[in-house]
């Protein structure tokens, strides 16, 4: 399965769901897919850490479905964020790992034991139970969880997608920079989901 | 939610820390991601108790950061509990995270390797903490004495202000 086949079918799927993608091709494959600036946090260069950013929203704002993207290189590099989200699963979360076993945006060179890595082992290891584990390795396996963890229906997911490494340039970032993706998907939620991000002086 | 396994904490809720976790509260802090160290567990531990706060324990510093990042989009106040140490670890978050988007949160940070900390290991923090602080251009409030405790709900809108971590500082174990 290719990367941007599996992004076309969760973005077919998505309705109002608030998405925060990580530093992988994933963010800019996603970009590309959906040209989103609004509803999307693009959490560039900072690996392994957007799992904690996208709990703490869904914790915060339950009403809201949250999805993120993390690389197989960023979840290596801090796993127990699967120990946190395992003590908290906010039915609201969905984490989807994209698996392609290299490190896409450094020449593809490949992981540590990239070929024995097995993230749902993993997961369950810090506590995941299993039946929140998901292996997807075809588009078809994809859509077929179109009314389940690609709903709002409420289930915390884990969701390993198997991806081909892209053989593809990178398509381009999002022409925003740091501050303006903060107001805008602040600002988003705000109207989206009455909630207060800014205080009266709009800080 | 996960389980936890019972094991009774070993620690001690001083009237600092008690005054500590009422002034985070004046600054309507609701989540707490925290890893601990010596000086910082009574707090975490208080904070845990405390049914006006979330206190959540994570692996990596690193993670506290993107949890103060979350909950700052979901509209709240939030607080990292941390050693200096874990500060040292998190830098690559900080910068990413916090500088790159313009988000600030307060940082509750034990100021270890001073004159008065006896603890080899933390000779590094010595030697480098404050200067990278300072590097990073990162406001300090130093709770030397009781009333710096009052000036915590202004460290936290400060940081706020300033779009970066503010961090509160202990000299030693309150």
């Amino acid at each position: 399965m290719k990367l941007a086949e599996a992004l076309t079918v969760m973005a077919k799927q998505r309705d109002g769901e608030l998405v925060i993608t990580a530093a992988s091709t994933a963010s800019r494959e996603w970009y590309r897919e959906t040209n989103d600036i609004d509803a999307t946090f693009y959490l560039q260069a900072s690996m392994g850490i957007s799992p904690m950013v996208t709990l703490a929203l869904a914790m915060a704002i339950p009403d809201a479905t949250v999805w993120t993207f993390t690389g197989d290189g960023g979840l290596v590099m801090n796993p127990s964020v699967l120990a946190t989200e395992a003590q908290y699963r906010p039915p609201n979360m969905r984490h989807f790992v994209v698996m392609n076993r290299v490190f896409s945006g450094t020449g593809k060179l490949p992981l540590a034991n990239n070929a024995e890595l097995d993230f749902v082992r993993v997961a369950e290891g810090f506590g995941v139970p299993a039946e929140c584990c998901h292996t997807v390795r075809s588009v078809e396996e994809l859509e077929s969880h179109a009314d389940g963890i690609l709903s709002d229906k409420p289930g915390y997911a884990l969701v390993i997608l198997e991806v081909e490494p892209a053989t593809d340039a990178p398509p381009p970032q999002p022409p925003l920079d740091g501050p303006e993706m903060k107001y805008r998907f602040a600002r988003t939620i705000e109207q989206r989901h009455g909630v207060k991000v800014f205080g009266p002086q709009g800080v | 939610m996960g389980s936890s396994v019972e094991i009774r904490p070993e620690v001690e809720i001083s009237p600092r820390v008690s005054l500590l976790v009422e002034r985070l509260a004046d600054a309507e802090i609701e989540m707490a991601p925290s890893l601990p160290d010596t000086w910082v567990m009574d707090i975490i531990h208080a904070l845990d108790e405390d049914p006006r706060f979330t206190m959540i324990m994570v692996g990596r510093e690193e993670s506290a950061i993107g949890i103060c990042t979350g909950a700052f989009f979901g509209g709240k106040n939030s607080a990292v509990i941390m050693g200096a140490s874990g500060f040292m670890a998190c830098i690559y978050a900080i910068t990413k995270i916090c500088y790159t988007y313009q988000i600030g949160f307060p940082i509750v940070m034990s100021m270890r390797g001073g004159v008065t900390d006896r603890a080899t290991h933390h000779q590094a923090n010595g030697s480098y903490l404050e200067g990278i602080l300072d590097t990073l251009g990162m406001p300090v409030l130093m709770l030397n004495e009781d009333r710096d405790y009052d000036h915590i709900p202004d460290a936290a809108y400060h940081a706020r202000i300033q779009k970066r971590p503010a961090i509160i500082g202990l000299p030693g174990r309150p």
